[in-house]
């Protein structure tokens, strides 16, 4: 400013100019730069590159080679290099940014002060007060009424009953309280209910309520018809638990005392007997052949043989199994219909009642180095196939009429040898499966995943235990887990004291039973976790044990039964001896118990 | 002797400043009463009992968030959603509860078969967790703050497989202590806590997790395995010594009150300018200091505008801890405003002072426009209590489009926005304070009433006209000396309907707003989990329910479905909790609307009155007292 006239120099307004012009140019290009790198810094995900990933990847399955390793850091380095370069530039920018907009802002202020600015000369007519007035009353009425119109048309659009739904909500989660509260079932579908212990000692099991929702068309056998009959392993829903009455609770194989029959089995064979009205029904396997047998439960007679040959797509080699598993592990199942068989080959096999074939296919010879032991299920008309092998584990559920895939569901888990369970929540039945890592829980009828929570790890053998709502997991070197079930499973309680590699555990509403695979039997709170006690039977175990009339039935390698109380003090009733010895876990009816032994089908019976 | 007008304005100045007075006692003293907890401070009467945070906030008299460990589900969203970047929450290491592995599942990703320091191998994202060796089978793992982001994969890892000792925690010296912090405001299980300010730290001792686990089993999934001691702590055989695990402090109290005191000053300082001094480039220089302070220094946080939601939680939150330097925030520039106009505007808000930089060609509104917009703060405030107060979100400070430049951290799309504001306040001059700043809005009000505020000539208008223009705000009263061509029987008339209309509209608009609680709870995350859960539960999605198809629930389940199923929460629990908040909702919308409806019938009454002035004046509720106008005047004192 030259101090003599007041006036400021016109290079100094025009180099302000110049300043503030050439500020205003950086700020923009500095601004277009910082959007394109905001745009790079939200795409940029360093560490999870397709090439990274698949490095990676390669890595782990060649973890002695050097190459892939200096790959891999190369990658990482130039990845994380970009990745830090770009937010150093969207941070430098930034101040940049800043930096240019500050000296453009004090350029123009000074110009500002600079510059006299005369006011705007006063001509004009000057706006009719009152006019403007009662035009701005008019447009606060239009813009009054356009937000009512506007906020209404909002909230027609965007209604969604969500009060009602939410009121209808919280009155079935309290009927479903109340009604468990006044019924003694207990609703397990919200996973919500602290289960209880019952007041009484007898043994009380809440598998199934009402059956409305577990014979879905009437064409097939309602549950209480399945109830009836031993459709699977571990009996109906392949918990362990069966309400069969009058069985039998001494015997002995070399007296022949309670022995009804003895019937041998053709071939080899550590599925468990499965029973339909009076028929019940096994599988065999040689490297050579496979059959399914149908015996008379009154006789003993073997009524059927079925060969299981000429399947499409059956692989020529013989699986590799081990002993303890063998080629025919899975037991059957079946819905009074049908009868369905699947052997380590991957052979899968409907007969109808009279051996006659319905349908069969070949799953694909099973990624499994034991062997494959998963047992079927049936549900309705689907065929309930847990396929846990290696590299595409999955469960899938097959038309038991014509063997079509009705749904198939992936699993992200490791091999299992456990077997499905399926069970009653009181809201709806649940496909169980247990693998690591996880014990998950799917829609029978669509495959859909209903819940999983992650608890347990390993070779996973054992299968479930269930009841009161309450799912127990178990494997060695693993954990014993309680997982009360619902929306929100939870672990209720953990324990790994003792631990199961082949048998699997059974539960009541109070006490829960595992037995390890070294023969020792422990009773556990159901719902505390508390150990009652542990006993030694002292034999190695792989048979499941069942619970059946308020008493356990264990049977040991040697064939040695082994009976005792449901309760929480170790009461043994008796131990019988069949002579032979078994890994298959005890079939029951009224009356009878029918027992596969390493060689022979046993009825035993009062 | 004053005149009937004036004599008017001074019983409504008295009532509102009794009225701000009691307010402000009332929040200062409200926290501090038995009501502020639901159990008089019975504690035995509470399921809290001794982990109730409530006498030490009351101590403290500031709270400061932080994350319970027990609740995190490491969901990653702290590394993303925090306004700082990196993160201010970081990993933290309990170096008591380590089990000094070599195998650490926080420091290796799951199935790495070597265990070096190779990158291929590292959970950690960026290289923030350091390795060292310190005897034989056993190593130390430090986390370097500067390079942790708070992802929280080391926390998982470390509680999938080890004892849980890493855990992500709130570091206060990088915390801005947000009103509503953004990250709570979207974490899925409600980990994010306050917590008093002179026990800011939530970390875990391995004690506190096994009683944990001991207790609360049942009720936690993720956390269960956190707390398991898998792996004993080593006796070391060298002269290890285990280090501290450090938190830092949050800013110190003082320093609260020392922005109260320089807010004082500044609003002193500012009124003198302008009433007394009457000086524009000192003004301007003064909103320089303000933008420089409360702006950059302090980053736009404590700020009287955000302190409106603050107040709000506090009257309808018993249990929220009302700092006071946040009250005094609230109301010091009501205070001077009801005195001497909206000086805080003019020099000492450094949002405003923000925009009045780059008010370089403001250009004049229509009366229509200026009309219409006006509207929207009303509704800002409105939207702004009502979350607040139903515990929702603090809508002012997530969408503040200026906090993001103070701290130089602005998400891409609050960088567009504020940038757009501030390219369209070279011709609107200050569009945020017109158009949508809430906290306007009372200042608006109360500035109606003010006793001293500046005039634009400091002794008789000459009706020259010269200030006719001069204003970028329309904030300028013309003269008006002639009758209103309405009749006034009409008139009379009009005003007698009004006093009929106004209840109406209140009504008709709370009727409004009350038909879109729905819409408006559906932002609640209680709500929005309420409806996962209905999804998941039934496999029906709520919102589609209309159009009569059955959907499943997405086929990836979300973090806060995780969440709440380690909650422990039950489905009922969750369906009543999203009942209550949608009831305050409905509640709230009858109140919301009604005073949206308030403000359209006294905005309509407003332009019904009759005026008469000869002089041109500022127009006391929309002036900023910036003084552009003084400049133009011929006549100086």
């Amino acid at each position: 400013m030259n101090m003599k006239t007041g006036k400021t120099p016109f290079n100094t307004i025009r180099l302000l100019e110049n300043i503030s012009l050439g500020s205003a140019v950086f700020a923009v290009i500095f601004c277009v730069l910082i959007i394109v790198n905001f745009i790079q810094v939200k795409r940029a995900d360093p560490l999870n590159t397709a090439a990274m990933t698949s490095l990676v990847e390669k890595l782990q399955n060649d973890p002695g080679n050097e190459q892939i390793r200096q790959e891999v850091r190369t990658l990482d380095l130039l990845a994380r290099k970009a990745f830090f370069t770009t937010q150093w530039q969207v941070r430098t920018g930034g101040y940049l940014l800043f930096i240019s907009i500050l000296i453009l802002v004090t350029c123009v202020k000074a110009l500002e002060l600079m510059r006299v600015k005369l006011p705007d000369a006063p001509f004009g007519k000057p706006a009719v007060f009152w006019e403007t007035r009662i035009l701005k009353r008019h447009w606060l009425v239009y813009s009054g009424a356009g937000l009512v119109v506007l906020t209404l048309l909002l909230a027609w659009f965007t209604h969604n009953d969500l009060g009602k739904d939410l009121e209808t909500a919280v009155t079935r989660e309290s009927q479903t309280v109340n009604r468990d509260e006044g019924s003694g079932v207990r609703d397990q579908g919200s996973g919500n209910q602290k289960p209880a212990a019952g007041s009484s000692d007898s043994i009380k099991v809440n598998h199934d309520s009402s059956s409305s929702i577990l014979h879905p068309a009437s064409n097939y056998p309602s549950w209480q018809e399945v109830k009836l009959n031993f459709p699977s392993f571990r009996g109906p829903g392949s918990i362990g638990i069966t309400e069969r009455t009058n069985i039998p609770a001494s015997w002995d194989g070399k007296s022949g005392k309670n022995i009804k029959w003895k019937t041998a089995i053709p071939l080899p064979g550590n599925n468990s007997p499965v029973i339909w009205n009076d028929r019940i029904y096994l599988s065999g396997a040689s490297e050579s052949k496979r059959e399914v047998y149908c015996i008379d439960a009154l006789s003993g007679k073997i009524l059927w043989t079925s060969t299981v040959d000429k399947i499409q797509g059956s692989p020529s080699q013989v699986p590799g199994v081990s002993k303890e598993t063998g080629l025919a592990a899975p037991s059957l199942t079946t819905e009074g219909l049908r009868v369905y068989a699947i052997f380590a080959n991957g052979d899968l096999i409907a007969l109808d009642m009279d051996g006659k074939k319905v349908w069969a296919k070949n799953l694909g010879m099973p990624a499994n180095h034991y062997g494959h032991s998963s047992s079927l299920l049936m549900y309705h008309d689907i065929l309930l196939i847990q396929y846990d092998q290696r590299g595409a584990p999955e469960v899938m559920g097959l038309s038991g009429k014509t063997g079509e895939q009705v749904w198939k569901t992936s699993r992200n888990v490791k091999i299992s040898w456990a077997s499905p369970s399926l069970i009653n929540t009181g809201k709806r039945m649940e496909l169980l499966l247990s693998a690591e890592p996880c014990v998950a829980s799917y829609d029978p009828l669509t495959g859909k995943e209903l819940w999983k929570l992650d608890c347990i790890s390993g070779e996973v053998g054992p299968s479930l235990a269930y009841a009161n709502g309450i799912v127990y997991s178990v494997n060695e070197y693993s954990t014993l887990s309680a997982v009360q079930i619902g929306i929100t499973p939870r672990v209720l309680w953990e324990n790994n004291e003792f631990l199961s590699d082949v048998p699997s555990p059974v539960a009541t509403d109070k006490y829960l039973f595992v037995i390890t695979s070294y023969g020792t039997g422990v009773c556990y709170d159901a719902v505390a976790g508390t150990k009652y006690w542990e006993h030694d039977f002292g034999n190695p175990v792989y048979s499941s044990p069942m619970l059946a009339e308020g008493r356990i039935y264990l049977l040991d390698k040697r064939g040695m039964m082994f009976i005792f109380k449901a309760d929480k003090e170790f009461s043994l009733i008796s131990q019988c001896p069949l002579g032979e010895g078994s890994f298959c876990t005890p079939a029951f009816t009224n009356g009878h118990i029918f027992l596969r032994a390493d060689k022979n089908l046993y009825c035993i019976g009062k | 002797m004053p005149n009937r007008r004036e004599f008017l304005n001074t019983l409504m100045r008295g009532g509102i400043l009794a009225a701000l007075g009691l307010f402000s006692g009332a929040l200062v003293f409200r926290s501090r009463d038995k009501n502020s907890c639901s159990y008089g401070f019975d504690c035995s009467r509470c399921s809290k009992n001794e982990n109730c945070n409530l006498p030490a906030a009351l101590e403290a008299r500031q709270m400061v968030w932080q994350i319970d460990p027990a609740k995190c589900i490491q969901c990653g969203r702290c590394a993303t959603n925090c306004v700082m970047s990196p993160s201010a929450v970081k990993c933290t290491h309990a170096f008591a509860m380590c089990g000094y592995c070599d195998l650490c599942g926080g420091y290796f990703k799951p199935g790495t078969k070597t265990l070096d320091t190779a990158a291929e191998h590292q959970l950690c994202p960026t290289n923030a967790l350091k390795r060292k060796f310190i005897e034989d089978p056993f190593f130390e793992y430090t986390v370097d703050e500067e390079l942790c982001i708070g992802c929280g994969k080391c926390v998982k890892g470390c509680g999938a497989f080890g004892n849980g000792s890493l855990q992500l925690q709130v570091h206060h010296d990088r915390c801005k202590n947000c009103n509503q912090c953004s990250i709570a405001r979207n974490c899925p299980s409600q980990a994010f806590t306050r917590v008093p300010a002179n026990k800011p730290s939530l970390l875990k001792t391995f004690e506190v997790a096994k009683a944990a686990t001991l207790t609360v089993a049942a009720t936690l999934l993720s956390t269960l395995a956190m707390a398991v001691q898998r792996f004993p702590k080593p006796e070391f055989e060298s002269a290890y010594t285990q280090p501290q695990t450090q938190i830092p402090l949050p800013r110190g109290e003082f320093l609260a009150y020392l922005d109260v005191v320089i807010l004082f000053a500044s609003l002193c300082l500012v009124t003198w300018l302008v009433l007394k001094k009457r000086s524009r480039l000192w003004v301007f220089f003064m909103s320089l200091f303000s933008l420089a302070y409360f702006g950059f220094y302090r980053e736009g946080c404590v700020c009287s505008i955000g302190a409106i939601q603050n107040v709000s939680l506090a009257l309808f939150d018993h249990s929220f801890v009302l700092p006071l330097s946040v009250i005094i925030f609230f109301i010091l520039p009501l205070i001077f405003t009801l005195f001497f106009g909206r000086t805080f505007c003019a020099a000492v808000c450094p949002f405003g002072a923000f925009q009045d930089l780059f008010a370089f060609k403001p250009q004049a509104l229509g009366s229509r426009l200026n009309t219409i917009l006006g509207i929207i703060p009303y509704l800002y405030l409105g939207l702004a209590v009502l979350f607040a107060a139903t515990g929702t979100d603090f809508i002012i400070c997530r969408y503040d489009p200026f906090v993001g430049i103070f701290r130089f951290n602005a998400s891409f799309g609050m960088f567009l926005f504020s940038g757009i504001l501030l390219l369209s306040g070279v011709f609107i001059a200050r569009p945020y304070c017109r158009f949508l700043c809430p906290y306007g809005v009372l200042l608006n009000w109360i500035s109606r009433f003010s006793r001293r505020h500046i005039s634009i000539t400091p002794k008789e208008c000459i009706q020259c006209r010269l200030c006719e223009h001069s204003c970028p705000y329309d904030a300028i009263d013309m003269p008006v000396t002639t009758k209103s061509p309405e009749a006034r029987p009409a008139m009379v008339k009009k005003m007698m309907i009004l006093t009929v209309v106004i209840p109406f509209l209140v009504l008709a608009f709370g009727f409004t707003g009350s038909s879109l609680h729905e819409t408006l709870a559906s932002v609640d995350s209680r709500v929005k989990l309420a409806k996962e859960v209905l999804a998941l539960s039934a496999g029906i999605r709520p919102d589609e329910k209309k159009a009569g198809e059955t959907l499943q629930p997405a086929a990836e389940e979300s973090f806060e479905i995780k969440a709440f199923k380690a909650s422990g929460k039950t489905e009922a629990q969750v369906y009543s909790d999203a009942s209550i908040v949608l009831k305050k909702f409905y509640v709230s919308g009858w109140l919301f609307g009604g005073f949206i409806g308030l403000a359209f019938g006294l905005m309509i009454a407003g332009r019904m009155v009759q005026v008469y002035r000869t002089d041109y004046v500022t127009n006391k509720a929309r002036c900023f007292s910036c003084l552009r106008c003084v400049d133009y005047c011929p006549v100086k004192s």
